[in-house]
């Protein structure tokens, strides 16, 4: 993790504990030399050189040790962390309640260090946390409490806690990320947020809270930042949010069409460029929760939104983490309006995996469901491509694939509506099944004769069609092969007839009668025999060019580039006085002689 | 007069008969040419005489039911699944009917007893590579009952059928019928006759006659749906008749039934009998997911839109609100309104 460790790095430079790490280190160099002294008494020829190795003052890994997977933005804390505790709201008075919320409210925006000190300001921490906590019983339990001095108050609160940098993903990105292995790093500074989110939450829906009044402080940047709070590893804060900006959108009409084209950037941004994103599966939530909503007949903003944006959501490698979100909100899309059947169907089928096998699973997964609620109508536009590509998925080399695509001929619905245009279907599944028929696995094998047990109850006569059509195919298949195999003979005789045949072929072993089929074992063997007596007379070649070489003497070890004594691990920069330490290291063995050479000069 | 006609037809096909047993002055054979064809014919016919001899026979009544022909669509289907012969799912019916001849069998087991006599019949029949075990038939048949059932079951049925499976089967009668034909015209196709073959037999009202009247009906109806049929060749197909020694009454019977069944077979697929019923296969959890359950959130739907004459308060604001929509909706953005109700759902923060 070298992020992390650069990062502790600077960490323990900011820290004033560095002196205890100083007073390790040069022990530690005490050590080495005294260990280098020893070495060099052993040695009665020569000395190294005088110039002493300087080590840095530098340690390598800090050992503070990580256990618990705890991180925090580096947001500043406040420079004046005291703070009083004031005395409970329940015991003021009406005119004074305001006040002293407002007096809270300010309390809480002070920030304290939850990570690099995490015992510090205890006192003080938990003056905050008991008055956040006190606030949100109060905003719960009581009415008229919200009034119009609260709000941007604590809307400020809010900002200043939560509305912070994101500390760098300590999960490794790209092709090594498992959504399912890799833990979440969660919050450190939980105790607080937690309770923040809390009371924003619950002041949001204060039966006293006034859009109208909130629109001036709740507004466009506040939902930007928001939005950006998505991306955070822990999935109680994310929970939070998810629930908090649910209720902004129901709340606050005009700021609609913001988030769902906010939204709609953090899809792009995903699907286009990073790929990263932890939040994808909460903002489904919602737009599922929109989605719901839809007032039909459905905009084109909507119809759109499916084909560009949910549908390419597909395409990820980490669809496993909001896959059940996702086919939820095209579900509900295709409920809402079935005529985007089709369009939704070939684009499930254009992004269909080509080489991740889970991934086939889950997309087959989605079409039963898709096709669970599909009209008839519908189904006759997309069966012949839909039934084409679970022709591939049923003969498919990883049996679940296969399992699950065979599995779809145990739903009644599907049944009935594979009934209805046998005709077009069976044609196309019937080659598929009727290869697989000798399936290793015997689960599959007991589907498959499940499935064509049913295709021939479905229609007889078309199964019988499709059984002859089969067996001519293959025949066809065999002869044409046949042909094949008997047109390259000729090639071959004729060659064979060719003065200069000797010069350009190996002469192969005696065939005999029937030249056989493409892949009988005395070509391949003739081949092989051939080959071999190839390779035999190039290693003897090679063999005296190197005995030749080795006896003159010639053969020195390459001496290639000095090997960096930096080891690359990542792309940060380096410490310069390091590299220059480093490369002013001069090696020891120049001077050192084995005890073979000591003896033979001796 | 019909009696008179059947009078003169009987003793037309008697001369022919005895023609036909006088290899020096076979009337028919006049057609033949070379020494060699007629002897062949001869050796054809003498074949056919021996496998008239090792026909089963049925005791007639006791098998129409519609679950034997669900049990000979399993086997039909099994026969499919395994690429055996017509001639293994032949043998493989016929023992079947010749064991619900003698036994009666209750709907339950029915589909062990249509396995049992598949897994016999190919045993005996195929090659051993293509031979399944017996597991292998219980596990397709979804555990319905297990593989030391089906050896029990063996067991009883060649008890009952005195280890007599070697039994002459309409297929291979066919290609003798076929061969004979073959002299006087084009012969039907073999594979054709054998399709249809196997469609018939799959209803009790067909499997009833004698493999010999099936054998003949079926040739005499595609001989007639080719427009083969010419003098000699009815003459050849009646000589059959009395080689075989096949009744007239029961041969019109066979014809007209094989006729029924063909032309439904061709017109109304769907009513073929079904395979026998078993359990449907199950489904392993964790592969079969449905996801849209899993990905229904607790959030509660946001309208969309409501109907524009809900105002939704008195306030100045709404009168603004209300501009800027007109203004907006036709300026092409969706800008969307909501009904808000007054209390706000409340939510659970767990």
């Amino acid at each position: 993790m070298p992020k992390k460790e650069s990062k502790k790095e600077t960490a323990v430079t900011k820290n004033k504990s560095s002196a205890k790490t100083g007073a390790k280190e040069s022990t530690e160099n005490a050590e080495s030399e005294a260990k280098k002294k020893a070495q060099t008494q052993n040695n009665t020829t020569e000395h190294p050189p005088p110039t002493q190795i300087s080590k840095l003052k530098f340690t390598g890994p800090p050992h503070i040790k990580k256990d618990k997977r705890q991180n925090s933005s580096r947001f500043n804390i406040t420079k004046n962390r005291e703070l009083q505790k004031l005395p409970p709201l329940k015991d003021a008075t009406p005119a004074e309640r305001e006040e002293l919320f407002i007096q809270k409210l300010r309390q809480c925006c002070v920030l304290f260090d939850f990570v690099q000190d995490p015992l510090s300001d205890l006192k003080w921490k938990e003056v905050k946390r008991a008055g956040l906590n006190e606030m949100v019983e109060f905003v719960t339990h009581n009415r008229g409490v919200v009034t119009d001095a609260i709000y941007p108050e604590a809307i400020q609160m809010f900002s200043c806690n939560l509305f912070r940098a994101l500390p760098p993903s300590s999960n490794p990105s790209g092709a090594e990320f498992d959504p399912e292995e890799d833990e979440p790093t969660l919050e450190a500074a939980w105790p607080h947020l937690q309770l923040v989110y809390e009371f924003f939450l619950r002041f949001l829906e204060s039966p006293d809270f006034q859009p109208n009044t909130g629109k001036k402080y709740i507004d466009q940047r506040f939902v930007l930042q928001l939005l950006e709070l998505f991306d955070s590893e822990d999935p109680r804060e994310r929970d939070f949010l998810k629930t908090i900006l649910h209720r902004i959108y129901g709340k606050f009409l005009g700021l609609r069409a913001y988030i769902r084209k906010q939204i709609n950037n953090m899809f792009y941004r995903f699907i286009y460029e990073t790929e990263h994103c932890n939040g994808i599966a909460e903002l489904l939530e919602i737009l599922g929760s929109i989605i719901n909503g839809f007032a039909l007949p459905l905009k084109e903003e909507h119809k759109v939104f499916l084909l560009k944006v949910l549908l390419p959501l597909h395409k990820a490698k980490s669809l496993s983490v909001y896959h059940p979100q996702l086919a939820y909100c095209v579900v509900q899309f295709l409920e809402k309006d079935p005529s985007l059947t089709e369009p939704v169907i070939m684009g499930l089928l254009k992004f269909w995996p080509k080489v991740h096998s889970p991934k086939e699973v889950m997309f087959l997964n989605e079409l039963e469901e898709i096709l669970d609620v599909i009209e008839p109508a519908e189904f006759n536009k997309i069966m012949v491509p839909l039934f084409k590509q679970l022709a591939k998925c049923v003969s498919s080399p990883h049996f679940q694939v296969a399992e699950r695509a065979l599995y779809f001929w145990n739903n009644e619905y599907i049944l009935s509506l594979i009934s209805d245009n046998a005709s077009t279907i069976l044609p196309i599944m019937f080659p598929a099944l009727y290869k697989s028929k000798e399936h290793w696995n015997k689960t599959i094998h007991g589907l498959i004769y499940n499935a064509l047990k049913l295709f021939m109850e479905m229609n007889q006569k078309l199964f019988d069609d499709c059984t002859q059509q089969y067996k001519t195919e293959r025949q066809k298949e065999k002869e044409k092969n046949k042909q094949r195999e008997d047109n390259w003979c000729k090639v071959q005789n004729l060659a064979m007839g060719n003065p200069q045949f000797k010069q350009f072929a190996y002469v192969k072993s005696e065939k005999s009668g029937n030249p056989g089929t493409p892949n009988s074992l005395e070509d391949l063997d003739g081949d092989i025999m051939a080959n071999f007596e190839k390779l035999q007379k190039e290693a003897s070649e090679r063999i005296s060019q190197l005995s030749s070489a080795l006896n003159l003497g010639k053969i020195t070890k390459k001496k290639g580039k000095e090997k960096p004594l930096l080891r690359r691990k990542s792309e940060l920069p380096h410490d310069i006085s390091m590299i220059r330490a480093l490369e002013s290291h001069k090696r020891s063995e120049e001077y050192l002689s084995t005890s073979a050479e000591s003896q033979s000069a001796n | 007069m019909v009696q008179g006609t059947i009078d003169c037809s009987e003793q037309v096909i008697k001369k022919l008969f005895d023609n036909i047993m006088d290899q020096n002055q076979l009337s028919v054979l006049n057609q033949i040419t070379s020494r060699e064809s007629s002897e062949k014919f001869a050796d054809l016919i003498t074949s056919l005489e021996e496998k008239l001899k090792r026909c089963g026979h049925l005791k007639k009544g006791n098998i129409i039911c519609a679950q034997r022909d669900r049990a000979v669509s399993t086997i039909r289907c099994l026969t499919h699944f395994y690429t055996c012969t017509s001639v293994t799912f032949a043998t493989a019916v016929s023992s079947l009917d010749r064991f619900l001849s003698k036994v009666k069998v209750q709907p339950k087991y029915y589909s062990c007893v249509a396995t049992a006599c598949f897994y016999l019949s190919i045993k005996f029949l195929d090659e051993d590579e293509n031979a399944p075990s017996a597991t292998q038939l219980s596990n397709l048949m979804q555990h319905a009952w297990k593989s030391s059932d089906l050896k029990r079951m063996e067991m009883v049925i060649l008890q009952k059928l005195d280890w007599n499976l070697w039994v002459e089967t309409c297929p291979s009668l066919l290609k003798t019928l076929c061969d004979i034909i073959q002299n006087f015209t084009t012969s039907p196709m073999l594979d054709q006759l054998i399709q249809k073959f196997e469609t018939c037999i799959n209803y009790s009202s067909c499997a009833i006659y004698s493999t010999a009247t099936l054998a003949l009906a079926l040739i005499h109806h595609s001989l007639k749906e080719s427009n083969l049929m010419n003098d000699a060749v009815r003459q050849c197909v009646l000589d059959l008749h009395n080689i075989c020694q096949v009744s007239d009454a029961e041969f019109y019977e066979c014809q007209a039934a094989v006729g029924q069944v063909l032309d439904n077979y061709k017109n109304s697929p769907k009513t073929h009998p079904r395979c026998l019923p078993t359990p449907k296969p199950f489904l392993r959890p964790n592969l079969v997911s449905r996801p849209s359950l899993y990905g229904d959130s607790e959030l509660p739907a946001i309208e969309e839109n409501p109907s524009l004459e809900v105002v939704v308060s008195e306030s100045e604001s709404d009168i603004f609100i209300k501009y800027v929509d007109q203004k907006y909706v036709y300026g092409g953005q969706s800008w969307s309104r909501c009904i808000l109700p007054q209390k706000s759902a409340t939510c659970s923060l767990e």
